[in-house]
């Protein structure tokens, strides 16, 4: 179960969610307003005493997920500099993950609508690609790299130029 | 880890992911371009280029092509690069029309300004080579 009841927010309601692999967790409804499909839920009246199953999100980032929006959703009007700052500092340090749970949250936030959350995950992973080389990039994500040696040829051949801006053709191919 | 875990992402995460490479140091996106195949189609697509002139306000000037013209055989162009040296009277070049001052500034020979979207149409050029050689 999370730990997402400090910080209610002025909804006293709790809404149950079920991720994929059957675990439950509650937040307070301010903070599952926060996702576009679980407020279309709520407002359908599909939050029941038995959760709102969550079929694609597994629980690590499920609750992940809940505490982004406990946090965010109590802090989410009226805020003064200090608490911005403070909001600021919680989403720095709560996107500090490894590679597998910023996928994981990548996917998640953006199957449940969460647009902050997505927003965060997306800039995070665009940072982790910033001044590598492809080679670089192919290992922190575990890509594979599709091209064929000639295709590589052809590219490094024609854009020669461009690979003259940080390192030789040789080291990026 | 699993496997190609970014190329596993939906297209249109792909596109919002390198849509936030900043322009400041525009080969990032030029070198992410050539990651994989999914990462080149996302980056070299028209539709992409202009989310991305749109979203980053303006469309970065990645150099200028320094061509010398000799009689016998033409030596590989060379880049000058706008990021890394900014190059004087009035770095960074960031207008066409700035490029256009420089180019006509220049006596030894041909210098292009290559904007971000004409270096990608480029390397868009090859991907459809290859991704239709390939069949």
């Amino acid at each position: 179960m999370a730990a997402a009841t400090d910080d209610a927010g002025d909804s006293n309601e709790m809404i149950r969610v079920v991720s994929s692999d059957g675990e439950h967790f509650e937040m307070p409804e301010a903070a599952a307003n926060l996702s576009l499909v679980l407020r279309h839920m709520i407002e359908d009246d599909c939050a029941d005493a038995a959760g709102i199953p969550l079929a694609v999100v597994a629980a690590k980032p499920l609750a992940k997920i809940v505490d982004y929006c406990t946090k965010h959703a109590a802090k989410s009007s009226g805020l003064t500099i200090e608490e911005a700052e403070e909001l600021k500092r919680f989403d720095a340090e709560f996107i500090e993950v490894d590679t597998d749970m910023l996928y994981d949250l990548l996917v998640a936030a953006d199957f449940m609508g969460v647009e902050g959350l997505s927003k965060l995950a997306v800039q995070r992973t665009a940072d982790l690609i910033k001044g590598k080389t492809p080679e670089q990039n192919r290992e922190t994500f575990g890509i594979v790299n599709d091209f064929t040696p000639e295709e590589e040829e052809e590219i490094c051949k024609e854009n020669e130029w461009a690979f003259q801006i940080t390192k030789p053709p040789s080291r990026l191919c | 880890m699993d496997d190609d875990v970014t190329a596993s992402l939906p297209p249109e995460l792909v596109s919002e992911i390198l849509l936030r490479l900043r322009p400041d140091e525009p080969e990032h996106l030029f070198h992410a371009a050539f990651v994989c195949n999914a990462w080149l189609r996302a980056i070299c697509d028209p539709a992409f280029l202009l989310r991305y002139c749109a979203f980053q306000v303006c469309p970065p000037l990645l150099g200028l092509l320094h061509r010398l013209r000799v009689i016998e055989g033409d030596p590989a162009p060379r880049l000058a690069c706008t990021t890394a040296v900014p190059l004087s009277p009035t770095p960074p070049f960031a207008s066409p029309s700035t490029a256009a001052m420089a180019a006509s500034s220049s006596t030894r020979g041909t210098t292009i300004g290559i904007s971000l979207s004409g270096t990608l149409s480029r390397a868009s050029s090859i991907a459809c080579r290859t991704l239709a050689s390939r069949g």
